[in-house]
């Protein structure tokens, strides 16, 4: 999966591969930059504005940028520190782009990806010779209007960390290394805030080579995001049958929202989950536990055109996907194996319509929770520009005090929140043991057991992970929540 | 963009080599994005020169047979048929820098038995022994001995400088030397390594026991992995753009490394070269690699082409290289789908020829006044003809063979 911030107000989108003669095929050599660089580096390349003959007149707003992998190799991670992304429309051309980076730069420069960290997982999935998906992506927080009539595309980018592989293979990025084609760059390796490209030897860092890139594009003026934004939860977990099943609920507040939601399986094994799911089902729930839709295998959907054009479909034929706009309510999307089958899947809940005042004000996740590879792991994307106050709280013991009681609770669990680097952020356990006791009851959102976790933070945007365990191995049922508080 | 030809320097020693007469060649590379050519594998062998180990390939400028050199008495001697795979009853024949200038004898390329200052054989003053004049053939050879016939051979392919190893092997690192012997400070010098990070391009060094980048200190343990990296590499076509691998160094005495240096018995370094072998054609990889077998330099043995000269890179100038002599002739085999198959290439090159080859194809700027200057190793390949994915392959005993000398 790749965690990033999710697009704003999709509609049917245009997509552009650039160079166009490698839409089918892959480009003649792999190379590293500009996101796979293990250094800093200031890279820009130029795309012709002949790439972008299928937009609209006039010009359409670029949303979404993203790479692919030079086949062969195998699936793999990569971590960005820092990334930034500008865009800007430039009178340069292909093979002609200054040692100057100012001189290149377009006067409409936008940042449309400010400095954050970012991480990608590939499954390097596609065929030996390629191409491979287009599954690096990064989609933009500030949409860049580009007109092709006025000059040719200036990608702008700041790798200020250098990236990180996991395993470190050193797989590429797909490439072109032709003269005279569509693209060019140049870049500095080494230092990020550049003003000129570095030099090797006697040589500027600037060639005829070039990233292959996927734009996406829509017509329409996308409308900003709220500063306050939860926009995603994702879970992973054992999926078993019965009780064990993944549960994951949601509450829609001050109107009607578009979400998408998908069950997760057999693509975790490209990312190298063992015994995943092999064949999700999932359904959606209404406030009244009515069965508003259900779907096996997303590519026979009615809403199959839908969920491609929400951008996030996913990556295999057997996994699920449903997308619906839902009125204020609370809601509970169940994911199950076809024909009674087990393994470790993935439930995800995004909003595709961040427009107005309506909110994701809570998601959670009920499920088994093991061990190792089988404890709870709930992913969550705050969104905006703004920081999020958030309040997780893991639940266990008092499940088996509802009506009817939930048999087989987790008597003990324990939250861990981490970033999307994995760095633990914080941890609890009881949380009346909790330092933010006090503002955890002044949420009105305190779990109902003391054995049980909570963490209330504010967060900035960017990607997350609450773990959840049973203190000293122990396993049971177990819900987690997320809740926005702003 | 176009290689560069037989610099006119170059090109007037090698028509004052000797009397074979080199074919008008016109190799007409693509541009390098249409060349087919992702990976670039080197691997280097250790001290053998063409005519010792290569000298019975049929359409080459080989020779092996009929070869009569005078001792420092002025005795005469027959080059012979070596009967075995170590060479215990010898000295290791002496290759060094001055070794060399005394076996190139003025151009004559007859000193093989002059060599009064064998400085390798720990016994000064004394005279190479007839080993240097002995030759393999091609029966002895189980892998090279079909290999060489099935791909392209270049018999016109010289060892980077007159010298011994670690001149040559930085050479084929840095396109020049920053000593002329080998000795073992650290090399500050840049390298084909530092020119692939430079551009996202990515490079590895396998070795088997020994590795030679260490001569540049820690500077590239981030790119040093051992052997069994590279066979699971090629399994998984996760291959860099550019290797070098190497074989086994340092059981020369044991009669047991893979490197084919006196005295290790040379069906050990057939053996290597066919795992390696095995596991690049067998890779993901395949269709698109370019395979180097070369040896570092001429060790000693004889070779009846004198080499010519070539410019001189500032750094090997200042470590003494006053002449710019290139080594003697050591094999060079070049396997890949873009190879012709039973071909003989007499087109000249040295080891900066690999690096030309490695510049042009990912527009790495160079190192030195060489390699920019040599001819490109790519001129071997057929780029009209549609890639052959077919693999011959050769009945290699596994081994291990030999053992310590007595």
């Amino acid at each position: 999966m790749t965690s990033l911030l999710f697009a704003t107000a999709l509609v049917r989108a245009a997509d552009v591969v650039a160079p166009s003669s490698l839409l089918t095929q892959q480009g003649d050599t792999g190379n590293l930059f500009p996101i796979l660089s293990p250094n800093p580096i200031r890279y820009q390349q130029v795309v012709d504005h002949a790439q972008f003959a299928g937009m609209a007149a006039g010009g359409e707003y670029i949303t979404q940028i993203a790479f692919r992998v030079h086949s062969p190799g195998i699936a793999f991670t990569a971590n960005i520190g820092s990334l930034q992304i500008n865009l800007s429309t430039t009178s340069k051309t292909p093979d002609t782009l200054s040692s100057t980076f100012a001189a290149n730069v377009g006067t409409d420069d936008t940042v449309v990806f400010p400095a954050a960290s970012v991480q990608f997982s590939t499954s390097v999935a596609g065929p030996v010779d390629g191409p491979q998906a287009f599954d690096l992506v990064i989609t933009f927080t500030t949409p860049f209007h580009y007109d092709p009539s006025k000059g040719n595309l200036l990608v702008d980018i700041r790798n200020a960390s250098g990236a990180t592989h996991d395993p470190a293979n050193d797989q590429q990025i797909d490439a072109t290394s032709a003269f005279g084609d569509a693209t060019s760059r140049v870049y500095n390796l080494g230092d990020a805030n550049a003003a000129t490209a570095g030099t090797t030897g006697s040589s500027f860092q600037m060639d005829s080579f070039g990233a292959v890139m996927r734009f996406i594009s829509s017509p329409n003026a996308p409308v900003p995001a709220p500063p306050h934004t939860l926009l995603n939860s994702a879970t992973r977990m054992r999926v078993g049958t019965g009780d064990n099943v993944l549960i994951g609920g949601f509450i829609i507040g001050g109107g009607s929202k578009k979400v998408i939601l998908r069950a997760i399986g057999p693509s975790l094994t490209n990312a190298g989950v063992p015994g995943a799911l092999t064949d999700p089902t999932l359904e959606l729930h209404g406030p009244a536990g009515e069965l508003i839709a259900s779907n096996d295998n997303w590519v026979s959907s009615t809403q199959k055109q839908a969920i491609i054009d929400s951008g996030i479909a996913p990556s295999d034929d057997r996994e699920s996907a449903i997308v619906a706009t839902l009125p204020e309510g609370n809601y509970t999307a169940v994911v199950a194996g076809a024909g009674g089958t087990s393994g470790v899947g993935l439930v995800e809940i995004y909003d595709l319509d961040q427009s107005a005042t309506n909110r994701l004000r809570n998601l959670s996740t009920r499920g088994r929770v093991d061990t190792g590879d089988n404890v709870m792991i709930a992913g969550l994307i705050i969104g905006g520009t703004q920081n999020t106050r958030v309040i997780i709280r893991a639940l266990g013991p008092s499940l088996a005090t509802l009506n009817p009681p939930v048999p087989g609770a987790l008597s003990d669990p324990f939250l861990e929140l981490r970033d999307g680097q994995g760095n633990l952020l914080e941890t609890n356990d009881d949380w009346v043991n909790s330092p933010h006791k006090q503002e955890i009851i002044d949420s009105t959102l305190a779990p109902p057991n003391d054995k049980e976790s909570a963490v209330i933070r504010a967060l900035p945007p960017a990607y997350y992970t609450a773990i959840v365990r049973g203190v000293n191995g122990t396993t049971g049922v177990g819900l987690v929540e997320l809740y926005d508080l702003d | 963009m176009t290689s560069s030809r037989i610099p006119p320097l170059a090109a007037l020693a090698l028509l004052c080599a000797g009397s074979f007469s080199l074919q008008a060649q016109t190799p007409v590379l693509p541009a390098p994005d249409r060349s087919g050519i992702e990976h670039v594998v080197v691997v280097t062998m250790e001290n053998r020169s063409f005519d010792h180990f290569m000298g019975w390939l049929a359409g080459a400028n080989g020779q092996q047979t009929g070869l009569s050199y005078s001792d420092s008495a002025g005795a005469a001697h027959s080059t012979y048929h070596l009967t075995d795979y170590q060479g215990c009853a010898f000295l290791d024949p002496g290759h060094t820098y001055s070794d060399g200038r005394v076996q190139f004898n003025g151009g004559a390329a007859n000193g093989w038995l002059l060599d009064g200052s064998n400085s390798l054989s720990g016994t000064p003053n004394k005279a190479n022994d007839l080993f240097a004049i002995g030759y393999y053939q091609q029966s002895d050879l189980a892998f090279l001995g079909s290999a060489a016939p099935a791909w392209t051979t270049c018999d016109n392919y010289f060892a980077a400088m007159m010298a011994e190893t670690r001149p040559n092997r930085i050479y084929m690192h840095a396109g020049q030397t920053d000593r002329l012997d080998n000795s073992s400070f650290i090399s500050g010098l840049p390298t084909i390594w530092d020119r692939l990070a430079e551009h996202g391009q990515t490079g590895r060094y396998y070795y088997s026991d020994v590795s030679f980048l260490a001569l540049w200190g820690t500077k590239y343990l981030n790119i040093i992995h051992p052997i069994e990296r590279f066979m699971e590499d090629c399994a998984a076509g996760t291959l860099p753009n550019v290797a070098y691998v190497d074989p086994e160094f340092t059981d020369e005495n044991a009669g047991t490394s893979t490197d084919d240096h006196p005295h290790a018995d040379i069906r050990n370094g057939e053996v290597f070269l066919n795992q390696v072998y095995q596991a690049l054609t067998s890779s993901p990889n395949w269709k698109h690699t370019v395979l180097i077998i070369t040896f570092d330099e001429w060790g000693g043995f004889f070779d009846h082409v004198a080499p010519p000269l070539a410019p001189i890179p500032a750094a090997s100038a200042a470590a003494g290289d006053t002449d710019g002599r290139l080594g003697f002739r050591v094999p060079c085999i070049v396997i890949s789908p873009m190879a012709k198959r039973g071909n003989i290439n007499h087109e000249q090159f040295d080891h900066t020829s690999i690096l030309r080859l490695i510049e042009w194809r990912w527009s790495l700027p160079a190192l030195s006044n060489r390699d920019v200057s040599a001819n490109n190793l790519a001129d071997v390949l057929d780029f009209v003809t549609a890639p052959n994915l077919t693999v011959p392959q050769f009945n290699v005993p596994a081994g291990p063979f030999g053992g310590p000398c007595p």
